[in-house]
């Protein structure tokens, strides 16, 4: 997954890399449960769904090829993609 | 032939009576960076892309020249996508001119409905009202194209595409 972000206060667009993979693992749904301020938040379902989203999101890829997830361009020009 | 980004670039320019000095003045390049775009040479930056469609009052799809789906139509039997293959598209545009737009696999989709999840809030918009079963079920039976259109009382516009 990259992070793409484009503003006019960056001397040079910001280009970040998150393993996509990492989506699957039990460590960071953990977290995100953690983190939440939901405190009915159960990480198990989550984790569960997204260990077979990776799957479908890998075939997907195998045969669509990469595609933008997310693309932010607000009034004043600043860009923000997140890219699969 | 498919036309390429230089000739639709330079169509658009001249739609606008506009000269390759002109679109460089107004974006602070210089005018050679506009030949080579337009001889197909080199690209513009993509911090650019959203300035140059403003400029030619077209939207990104438009100025890079995808074919999108605009119309709502029902595909034959034979014709039909894998499901599991397409892309159901959120487009945002806000009355302040941001725009947002959300690409989702429709494989996903079907996890998350199978998870009980409903449409997330996007941009601050909440679309939770905005059945995904019915959406599905509407690909299903090879219904592509735009699906949802929502004009909202703030000058929102959300559209709803799956491809």
């Amino acid at each position: 997954m990259r992070i793409s972000i484009v503003s006019l206060d960056l001397k040079r667009p910001l280009r970040l890399i998150f393993p996509t993979r990492l989506i699957k693992t039990k460590f960071v749904w953990k977290m995100i449960g953690k983190k939440s301020k939901d405190s009915d938040f159960d990480f198990k379902p989550m984790y569960q769904v997204a260990k077979r989203g990776y799957k479908d999101l890998k075939r997907f890829i195998k045969n669509n090829g990469h595609f933008n997830l997310v693309e932010i361009i607000d009034q004043e020009g600043n860009v923000v993609i997140i890219r699969i | 032939m498919k036309e390429t980004f230089g000739q639709r670039f330079a169509k658009l320019r001249k739609a606008k009576n506009l000269r390759q000095e002109d679109i460089a003045d107004k974006i602070g390049i210089s005018p050679q960076a506009v030949s080579k775009w337009e001889n197909d040479i080199s690209l513009p930056d993509i911090s650019l892309l959203s300035e140059l469609s403003d400029i030619f009052s077209v939207s990104l799809d438009d100025l890079l020249g995808k074919e999108s789906t605009r119309t709502t139509m029902v595909t034959e039997v034979s014709k039909r996508k894998n499901i599991n293959l397409m892309m159901l598209k959120v487009s945002i545009t806000s009355n302040e001119g941001d725009k947002v737009n959300v690409n989702l696999p429709l494989a996903l989709i079907k996890l998350w409905i199978d998870a009980d999840g409903k449409m997330p809030e996007i941009n601050g918009k909440k679309l939770d009202g905005i059945d995904l079963k019915q959406i599905l079920t509407l690909v299903e039976q090879g219904v592509i194209g735009e699906l949802v259109t929502i004009d909202s009382g703030d000058g929102d516009h959300i559209v709803i595409t799956v491809e």
